[in-house]
């Protein structure tokens, strides 16, 4: 278990540095920064002066050697936007997305074991029918739609909900709802299917068969085995609430890193875009590794390896 | 034994598919609604090339279904008195064909990697799933934003983008099977016949994964297009005078206020459509798996 953990460990430290390459090259071929952060009548000089400054005259490589300098320094450089070193504004967005992300992972894991067990109960009865139909249309759903007609309806026509910001609790429901539904959609199936086959299995049959209250079966023999899978998918689903996050605070206008980065990619802000993607690729890697911790602990055969 | 005479014949064939597609209505349904889709976006815009840009001022943001105007204008008119469902029908083309080549583009490249991955293993399959790996563990929406923004926001830009993302997939899919395969014994024959690896590989593995690899674009053309519209929708893909189902959304937003229908329909659209196909995919991964196909067998035909 060490062992595998560790090299999981390892390997997810050069995807990070992979990635953090690929996208400090990707970043240079946008174009000048100069262009952006000075008037349009800047002479030469004053041009010239700038590049200097920020170092944009140099070889992409020597930047690259700098900046990888700097970053073992823990220095992720200054944010050309905002005039602030690029990491305390990349770790004020931070706190803001995941809390988002965490409060929606929660909703939708909690309410797809609910939903996927009472569905696997009866399979093909009228409630499994009916949430899979309604799981499907959840997972095929286009967030940004789902969340500009939410707001058509309860901001716009009834007046119920604040259309955008940031504040409490009312302004949490929109956001919250349109990033649960696609995790939320997904997972019930994969719960529904994994419940499914536990319920059939031979220790459930003998768990009956030793006169175990059905409540004891379901929750503590069938839905134990059945959460492994389950568990895997909510962690591929990390990335793909990072997706919603962009949608979400882009359209309720969440001070968040989603946004943040959309808006540094925009304005060329490199310093920041960099800072953004090595501080959201660490915390995915994380909880990836994390929920492999969880996977080994619910399941003896893999710990004891 | 009914299985094996069924197979004898391709119209008992088509009867037997036919007859689990009636057990399944939903999944009937959804392919019906998807032909349809595929007939409007081969044959619609020639049928509708005028009117997709003609402007009509005095029916700027007409209101849906009214009579009083032509059929083209059923569904409304947006902010420059469009037809809706002309633009809607270019759209379709538009959406369909982005979602498609990136879908066969991922397929492609993806399951080649994999397939080479699984087969070679070692260090060059150690790299190509820690490629996987790093595409997987970033969200796809800002990579796609990254490279979209840095070069133009075009249509073959904008299939690369959607295509590379979605590869991990069949990659790993790909890989997997491979695995498994390799260790068949028709495979250790056709090493002691010598051929070539090259061979081996897509004469005789590559088509057994070919069933999976397409079960997985089914339900993966669907979040292309969930994907394709959300880049649309944020301004980096499709560029108009073009117009995608994302894109109209996008456009539509700004008369949120006034003109419900210019984003509704759209995204309508493209929710209906992916709907479709995850049910025919869940239909499809039921048909495919022998174990559960009794499940949409005609039972009075298992007893005869």
């Amino acid at each position: 278990m060490k062992n595998y953990l560790s090299r999981r460990i390892l390997s997810s430290l050069l995807a990070v540095i992979g990635l953090f390459i690929m996208v400090f090259f990707l970043a240079r071929l946008t174009g000048d920064p100069g262009h952006l952060y000075l008037p349009i009548d800047a002479p030469l000089e004053v041009r010239k002066e700038f590049s200097e400054k920020h170092g944009f005259n140099d070889p992409i490589y020597i930047q690259f050697g700098r900046f990888a300098a700097d970053l073992t320094q823990g220095d992720l450089g200054y944010s050309l936007r905002k005039q602030r070193p690029a990491i305390d504004v990349v770790l004020e967005a931070i706190p803001v997305t995941l809390s988002l992300a965490a409060v929606a992972m929660t909703i939708a894991l909690f309410g797809a074991i609910i939903i996927g067990s009472l569905a696997a109960y009866k399979p093909n009865g009228i409630f499994d029918r009916i949430s899979r139909v309604v799981s499907l249309t959840a997972a095929s759903a286009p967030d940004f739609w789902v969340a500009i007609t939410a707001i058509l309806i309860f901001s716009v026509s009834l007046r119920w909900l604040p259309t955008s910001g940031i504040g409490g609790f009312p302004y949490w429901i929109m956001p919250i709802g349109i990033l649960v539904i696609r995790p939320l959609g997904l997972l019930v199936q994969v719960v529904r299917g994994s419940m499914i086959t536990a319920l059939s299995s031979d220790f459930v049959k003998t768990a009956r068969a030793k006169g175990v209250k059905e409540k004891a079966v379901i929750f503590k023999h069938a839905l134990r085995n059945a959460l492994l899978p389950v568990i895997t998918v909510a962690g591929d689903q990390a990335a793909a609430i990072a997706n919603g996050a962009i949608i979400v605070e882009t359209i309720f206008g969440w001070p968040g890193i989603g946004k943040l980065m959309l808006d540094s990619i925009l304005q060329r802000d490199f310093a920041v875009v960099q800072a953004s993607i090595l501080i959201t690729a660490i915390v995915i890697l994380s909880i990836n590794i994390i929920i492999d911790i969880a996977y080994a602990t619910l399941d003896p055969r893999i710990r004891h390896k | 034994m009914q299985t094996i005479r069924n197979n004898n014949s391709i119209l008992e064939k088509f009867k037997r598919i036919y007859s689990m597609f009636l057990n399944d209505k939903l999944a009937l349904i959804s392919i019906i609604f998807l032909i349809f889709i595929l007939i409007i976006a081969i044959f619609g815009p020639s049928l509708t090339s005028n009117s997709f840009t003609k402007m009509n001022l005095r029916l700027r943001n007409l209101a849906p279904f009214s009579f009083d105007h032509n059929m083209m204008y059923f569904l409304g008119a947006d902010a420059l008195g469009r037809s809706m469902i002309a633009r809607l029908i270019i759209g379709t083309q538009n959406t369909m064909f982005i979602a498609a080549s990136a879908v066969l583009l991922s397929m492609t490249f993806g399951g080649v990697l994999g397939l080479i991955s699984g087969y070679f293993g070692g260090k060059i399959g150690n790299f190509i799933m820690r490629l996987a790996d790093v595409i997987m563990s970033f969200p796809s929406l800002l990579l796609a934003v990254i490279v979209l923004y840095m070069f133009d926001p075009g249509l073959i830009n904008l299939v690369m983008v959607l295509a590379f993302t979605r590869m991990p997939i069949y990659m790993r899919t790909a890989r997997a099977e491979v695995l498994e395969i390799r260790e068949r014994l028709f495979v250790a024959a056709a090493v002691s016949m010598g051929a070539s690896h090259l061979r081996i590989i897509f004469k005789h593995i590559a088509p057994l994964t070919i069933p999976t690899l397409i079960t997985i674009a089914t339900l993966d053309f669907a979040f292309v297009m969930l994907g394709e519209s959300a880049l649309s929708f944020l301004g980096v893909g499709i560029q108009p005078p073009e117009v995608t189902w994302g894109l109209m959304v996008a456009q539509g937003r700004n008369y949120l206020q006034i003109a419900w229908w210019l984003a509704f329909f759209p995204g309508l659209m493209i929710m209906l459509v992916a709907l479709s196909l995850n049910l025919l995919s869940s239909w499809l991964r039921i048909v495919l798996d022998p174990i559960q196909r009794w499940r949409l067998e005609d039972i009075g035909d298992k007893n005869e």
